[in-house]
């Protein structure tokens, strides 16, 4: 009897440990997942608006219905990266994702206050190199610091009615996604 | 009792807790690293680097992308204020005030995730386009007929998840922790 208790112990022990490596296994078996998506969706350093959120034609899960959504893919491992744009309406806000669709960095249009959106991604290294040879209007920078990595931006933008989505998709794809090259 | 026996009686119970365990705390357990506010749950630590093992397990299974702290944060309803489960076939009545926020939506969900279908092809409600009473609190009618008022079409299964998302709040910038409540959900009629 003794000994079917430690056995029983001895299986809990090891259900334990099943339990532990399946919740931090899980997110490692599927990383890609968003990235997968992503990348079918945009290019790198392209902005792309996406599809109006409808049932059954979401280009990524759980968007908010109620907003216009753009998307731009990117990597820092040469430049820094500058999104920028003028955006206006009631309400807008920016996300910045890693691979897994873990979030860095987010902004939302009050957060900036006035004047367009210039968004700086860099690496401590790239921004040295920048801060050496600015930009005229670097003060206007809004600088990000992230280490180097395959990285994309969302940017949700509020659409006050059905035929408000025009204009929103619209200022969404003037949106500029590009590396700063110096 | 054989060695064999006694290893299969190990191998069962480390098997069923260990699936049974991970199922459970994935799939039901997300209540333990939320804001619960009546029927309405939130993750303000979902898919950041602070997030708990589970939060992040739960978004690698969805896939969905969470709200920054500076956009704001979304609010899931799986209950009534009951805490009987959503039923997509019923009426619901949405009752009440949000924490403050610049703005806020309400739409329906499919428990995997997908938005609710409907011929209306309207799928959200927002804090712009309500009516709302002279106190500021408001009444939203969520079903499938049309309704006279706040309403938020439903179609689809009989699955249901209402997603509230506050844009701009001072429950993620850090402005304020007051003492905020969410509307209550309340059951009308099932077919």
């Amino acid at each position: 009897m003794i000994r079917l208790t430690l056995w029983i112990v001895a299986g809990l022990f090891l259900g334990t440990i099943i339990h532990i490596v399946a919740v931090i296994g899980l997110p490692a078996l599927s990383p890609d997942r968003i990235w997968t998506r992503v990348e079918a969706l945009a290019p790198n350093d392209t902005v792309v608006v996406l599809d109006a959120v409808k049932a059954d034609r979401e280009t990524l899960p759980m968007l908010d219905p109620a907003m216009e959504h753009a998307l731009c893919r990117f990597s820092n491992s040469k430049n820094a990266q500058l999104i920028s744009g003028s955006m206006d309406g009631v309400y807008w806000s920016l996300g910045l994702f890693n691979r897994r669709g873990e979030i860095l960095y987010s902004l939302n249009d009050r957060s900036i206050g006035e004047g367009p959106l210039k968004l700086a991604i860099s690496t401590q290294r790239q921004l040295l190199k920048l801060q050496e040879n600015p930009p005229e209007d670097i003060d206007e920078y809004v600088i990000v610091e992230v280490p180097e990595q395959e990285m994309f931006v969302l940017v949700r933008s509020f659409r006050t009615d059905p035929s408000a989505g025009t204009a929103v998709r619209k200022m969404l794809g003037e949106l500029s996604c590009l590396p700063i090259e110096r | 009792m054989t060695i064999l026996t006694r290893f299969l009686i190990m191998m069962i119970v480390a098997i069923s807790l260990g699936a049974g365990a991970t199922y459970l705390m994935v799939d039901q357990g997300q209540r333990i690293s939320a804001i619960a506010m009546g029927p309405w749950f939130a993750w303000p630590n979902l898919g950041t680097p602070d997030g708990d093992p589970y939060s992040a397990a739960r978004q690698a299974r969805t896939g969905q992308l969470p709200l920054g702290a500076s956009e704001g944060i979304a609010f899931f309803a799986e209950t009534d204020s009951q805490n009987a489960p959503l039923d997509g076939t019923c009426t619901y009545v949405i009752d009440g005030q949000t924490p403050p926020a610049r703005l806020w939506t309400l739409a329906a969900y499919e428990a995997d995730g997908g938005l609710k279908n409907h011929e209306a092809d309207k799928y959200s409600l927002d804090s712009r386009e309500i009516v709302r009473r002279t106190d500021g609190s408001f009444e939203i009618t969520v079903s499938g007929k049309a309704r006279p008022g706040n309403w938020l079409p439903l179609g689809g299964r009989s699955s249901l998840v209402l997603v509230l998302r506050l844009y701009d709040t001072p429950l993620t910038t850090g402005s304020g922790q007051g003492n905020y409540s969410m509307p209550k959900v309340t059951r009308g009629a099932c077919p």
